[in-house]
């Protein structure tokens, strides 16, 4: 099997080619066959009816423009009239009822040659034929008459053979070559019933035709010479084949290779792209259409992947920094509180910041393993059918007790009715607290926090609305963000690890849900968490 | 020696400030980078400590603003330690650039370093006629004899002895010794200074009238 593109259409082209090659050799071939052929046949007949029309009127043949037209190419031998042409057969002038007939006409099968009667040969079912006239009627012959009158040395012909019998069999006249003095073997066609007969033999056409008192006429066109002629035009056609192949062949592989060179120039840029140089692309300016797209659809997986990269270094980068700065703070206040003897006031509060800063990594290393997992796979999902409105519940009577210590009121509002969704509640649950801590952050004292769960149609929908201070327009497209802080201040000295609300859209989405934020200054903000609604019936 | 620390965690903010004024140091502490910015302006600080990523306005910007105005030695002390974020640091005008978490001991060092360089120094000590001021050890010494200072008026003999042959002004030697919660009474330089002069010898500090105090090599 061909593996490359290259050869692969290669050996199509090549193989189409060759094919349609041999196949318009074999047309022209057998079309030049044809010719021969049918040429052969026409001077056979043509020849046939010249001698009839000499016979019944004794003169050359048929009139061509008023002159007379050329004479058969064929050597007559009659010792009686010598070179004498026309031939005088000793019959004189045929009666008009002998006139020559087109013998392309379809006549009614007469019967063996002595049986017939002359008038017959007029055929009975052509009434309204050609007029009879006084006189020789001018033959409609086909125009083309063998032999020509050029000049100079003639190419081998082969020359026709003919010979006639009268109705008793005897012969009148035969041909014979000037170099031959044989006497053609041509038979006296037996029962040759039909006015005008054609026989295909070995090497040669004859025809055969009922000639003026039922004489028979016979022509034999031999085909040695046109059949030799017709095998060196078949060598021609056969070399030239195999020239145009060869040609076709070479100067296909050179255009496949300019059609490939682009698709390979494309690999070595993609090669190069690496971690180090993803800002590079494929140069799309000088490539052909296909490519083009192929080079666009290419150009655009790096500049995703090149995008995701840098979100992945982002992300390492701002995880190291929250990381970090607890660890700095721990190793900071140990350093220092064991540079000299304190007081026993100083270790506990080096110790008391020191367990704030562990609390922060702690939560802030829960959350990014959670993103990982929930990222990974959500295989470890343990779906089951739950009320969204207990979920709401319990994540409102968690938080409850720090609302009230921030003097702010928090309050739950559901149907009567279950809202069923199918989650792993000790995922779920994650998502409502997520949203309440992070309104009670953002939610000045005296303010007020609104859960509430409802159906919409087929959806099942938590929303967190609170009056804080809302989020600016620029921000909202990034709150989901990981790290993303609207002010990288706030959230600290709250505790929040800049992962809430990311978590809450990672778990939301591995329950098949949607979550989206909608937010005035000054106003405050409300998050909508939409899951597909269960139906408890069933 | 008085130096602003601006960073937004809180508990590294009070422990540096800690560490800072347990070493000598008068400290002023801003917990985000307009306050940072303003106070780096109001005063002339010998250093600054400054975090990268703050809420209203980043370290960057801070010493973006900050150079246009004042050649304070500033040390950025951030928990971003990629190779960019130090280029960027230096090169927006930083003097040094210390990624978190770090060594109180490394910090010290180099903000004396910093210190040092932008009063013209190549070692930590100073030398002043017999005297011999080492910033490291925070010790004066004449000959092998080691002298007993407190630490405010070894920092008064430092600030003097940094710019020796110049003459500091007393509002100097307020900016440059006393952070800025200290209720600094107008004759508290005027005691240290003496008690300099007790412990030192009689004509080691010039009064220039009406001016202020020079250190004559």
């Amino acid at each position: 099997m061909i593996r490359s593109i290259r050869g692969r259409l290669q050996w199509w082209y090549g193989a189409v080619y060759a094919l349609s090659i041999i196949v318009f050799g074999c047309l022209v071939y057998w079309r030049a066959d044809r010719d021969v052929n049918e040429r052969a046949t026409l001077q056979a007949v043509s020849t046939a009816q010249y001698l009839d029309v000499s016979l019944r009127t004794g003169r050359p043949g048929p009139m061509r423009d008023g002159r007379p037209g050329n004479p058969p190419d064929f050597n007559l031998r009659d010792d009686q009239h010598g070179d004498h042409f026309p031939p005088d057969f000793g019959m004189g002038r045929l009666p008009p009822e002998f006139q020559f007939r087109p013998p392309r006409d379809r006549r009614p099968d007469l019967g063996p040659p002595h049986d017939r009667r002359p008038d017959q040969l007029r055929g009975s079912d052509q009434p309204k034929g050609p007029p009879v006239r006084k006189g020789p009627v001018e033959p409609r012959l086909p125009p083309e008459l063998p032999g020509d009158n050029s000049d100079g040395p003639r190419p081998p012909i082969d020359r026709m053979e003919f010979a006639i019998w009268r109705h008793d069999g005897s012969v009148l006249a035969r041909s014979g070559g000037a170099e031959s003095n044989d006497l053609p073997d041509l038979q006296m066609p037996a029962g040759s019933g039909h006015p005008l007969q054609i026989t295909r033999g070995d090497g040669f056409i004859e025809a055969a035709m009922l000639g003026p008192q039922e004489a028979t006429i016979v022509v034999r066109r031999p085909l040695a010479h046109d059949m030799a002629k017709l095998h060196r035009f078949g060598f021609q056609i056969a070399t030239m084949a195999v020239g145009t192949l060869v040609v076709g062949i070479v100067g296909g592989w050179w255009i496949s290779g300019r059609i490939v060179q682009p698709i390979q120039m494309i690999s070595e840029t993609a090669a190069q792209i690496s971690a180090t140089n993803l800002d590079r692309r494929i140069e799309t300016r000088h490539l052909d259409q296909e490519l083009v797209q192929l080079g666009t659809v290419l150009n655009g997986t790096f500049e995703r992947l090149e995008n995701s990269f840098q979100r992945l270094t982002q992300f390492t980068a701002d995880a190291s920094h929250e990381l970090r700065t607890p660890l700095a703070v721990i190793q900071s206040q140990t350093e220092l509180a064991l540079s000299q003897p304190r007081s026993a006031e100083s270790y506990q509060l080096t110790l008391e910041t020191c367990l704030k800063s562990a609390e922060r990594m702690r939560s802030l290393v829960d959350g990014l393993l959670l993103l990982a997992r929930t990222d990974s796979e959500y295989s470890e999902l343990r779906k089951e059918t739950i009320d969204l409105r207990s979920v709401a519940e319990d994540a409102v009577a968690q938080l409850q007790e720090k609302a009230i210590s921030v003097g702010i009121e928090l309050e739950c509002a559901a149907p009567e009715t279950m809202v069923g969704v199918s989650a792993d509640v000790r995922f779920l649950l994650q998502v409502p607290i997520n949203l309440i801590d992070n309104a009670i952050q953002h939610t000045p004292s005296g303010g007020k926090i609104f859960v509430e769960v409802k159906t919409e149609g087929n959806d099942a929908v938590l929303s967190v609305r609170d009056t804080g201070c809302g989020i600016n327009a620029e921000h909202l497209p990034h709150v989901f963000e990981r790290f993303y802080r609207v002010d990288a201040g706030r959230s600290r000295q709250h505790g929040g690890s800049g992962l809430g609300l990311s978590i809450c859209k990672s778990l939301v989405e591995s329950h098949g849900g949607t979550i989206n934020c909608e937010s005035k200054v000054g106003e405050g903000s409300v998050f909508v968490v939409r899951l597909p609604l269960v139906n408890v019936g069933e | 020696m008085r130096v602003l620390v601006v960073e937004d965690e809180p508990d590294l903010l009070r422990t540096i400030a800690q560490v800072l004024r347990e070493d000598g140091y008068a400290v002023d502490e801003a917990a985000d980078g307009q306050d940072g910015l303003f106070k780096a302006r109001s005063w002339e600080y010998d250093a600054i400590v400054l975090d990268l990523l703050m809420p209203k306005l980043t370290g960057w910007q801070v010493l973006e603003q900050l150079r246009q105005t004042h050649k304070t030695p500033v040390l950025i002390l951030s928990a971003r330690d990629g190779v960019t974020d130090r280029v960027r640091g230096l090169d927006g005008g930083a003097d040094d650039y210390l990624p978190k978490p770090f060594h109180l001991t490394e910090l010290k060092a180099r903000l004396r370093a910093i210190i040092r360089r932008s009063a013209g120094l190549a070692t930590s000590q100073i030398l002043v006629g017999e005297l011999t001021v080492d910033t490291k050890t925070k010790t004066v010494t004449r000959g092998d004899t080691l002298l007993l200072l407190t630490p405010r008026e070894f920092s008064l003999l430092e600030l003097l002895a940094m710019h020796r042959g110049h003459v500091v002004s007393r509002t100097q030697i307020y900016e440059h010794l006393f952070d800025e919660n200290e209720d600094s009474l107008s004759n508290l330089v005027d005691v240290h200074v003496s008690n300099l002069r007790r412990k030192l010898g009689k004509d080691f500090i010039t009064t220039r009238r009406g001016q202020g105090y020079i250190l004559h090599d």
